[in-house]
């Protein structure tokens, strides 16, 4: 993938966490996506289509996600619950949307976000260019995975 | 002043209408739709002076429903503030080509809604 096509996504990750919750988080290199051991216990997916196809996941640890969810909401959630559910899920869905301010040559359209238990084995199409970048921060470890290409042209 | 809050995600909803309510304390009833088609209904039922609309909601979205809305007689002029992720600049033209009155991106924070509310709309005191 493109290093122009993941910056965007970085730098809404960072923006939205400090903006949203005052939270500065911090990533380490970005490798290929391995599979289900990139995944945490909980992650919220949203879907990209248009000029250019893909997915955003965001991947919490169930301890880092209850935190990161009353960090936004000012909830406290003992559990994942659906004020946590809709927490993480805002979250990517406000990434997703802030990154194509830097996708600004594809115009993208956004799915609604789903919120996904475990280590799911995501069967990605086999060509769709995809990287996690893990991350750090002071209410614990989550991991971005973005999955992006451009659709092709066909001639007519 | 009746404010409608419309976005699929109830945390969403409360944050909106708490951060209004910060500023506004006493001075706005809130309203809350999951997507267009509650809000439609809620203007039916009530008097709404101001909304607070997301973009991307199930059932009917938030630009199909600015549309309709345009098409009231009794709302036709109803301040909608588009509150949404969708940050590039091609959706807002699109937003305000559907009828919003105005928009901001989320990440939301307080001043902001709070400005677009002293911009169109004093609370009565």
């Amino acid at each position: 993938m493109k290093s122009d096509y993941i910056n965007p996504f970085i730098k809404a990750t960072e923006n939205t966490f400090m903006e949203m919750m005052n939270v500065k988080v911090e990533n380490s290199n970005p490798y290929v996506y391995r599979g289900a051991e990139d995944l945490y216990d909980v992650s919220a997916i949203i879907g990209l289509a248009g000029e250019a196809r893909g997915l955003v996941v965001l991947s919490f640890s169930r301890e880092s996600c209850l935190k990161f969810s009353e960090a936004f909401t000012g909830i406290k959630s003992d559990d994942i619950d659906e004020i946590v559910c809709d927490a993480i899920g805002e979250i990517v869905n406000i990434i997703a949307g802030n990154s194509k301010e830097g996708l600004l040559q594809f115009r993208i359209y956004i799915s609604l976000p789903k919120v996904v238990f475990g280590k799911l084995d995501m069967r990605l199409p086999r060509n769709l260019p995809t990287i996690t970048v893990p991350y750090e921060s002071g209410l614990g470890p989550f991991n971005l995975t973005v999955g992006l290409k451009e659709e092709e042209q066909t001639d007519r | 002043m009746n404010v409608l809050v419309i976005d699929d995600a109830r945390v969403m909803r409360k944050i909106i209408s708490n951060s209004i309510n910060e500023n506004y304390m006493g001075a706005c009833r809130f309203f809350e739709a999951r997507d267009g088609v509650e809000a439609m209904e809620m203007l039916l039922e009530n008097h709404i002076d101001i909304a607070f609309v997301d973009w991307n909601m199930p059932n009917m979205d938030g630009l199909e429903f600015t549309r309709n809305v345009r098409d009231m007689d009794n709302y036709s002029d109803l301040k909608m503030i588009m509150i949404t992720s969708e940050a590039a600049r091609y959706m807002v033209v699109e937003a305000v080509k559907a009828g919003v009155t105005d928009y901001i991106v989320k990440p939301v924070v307080g001043q902001k809604l709070w400005g677009k509310i002293e911009r169109y709309f004093l609370p009565e005191q």
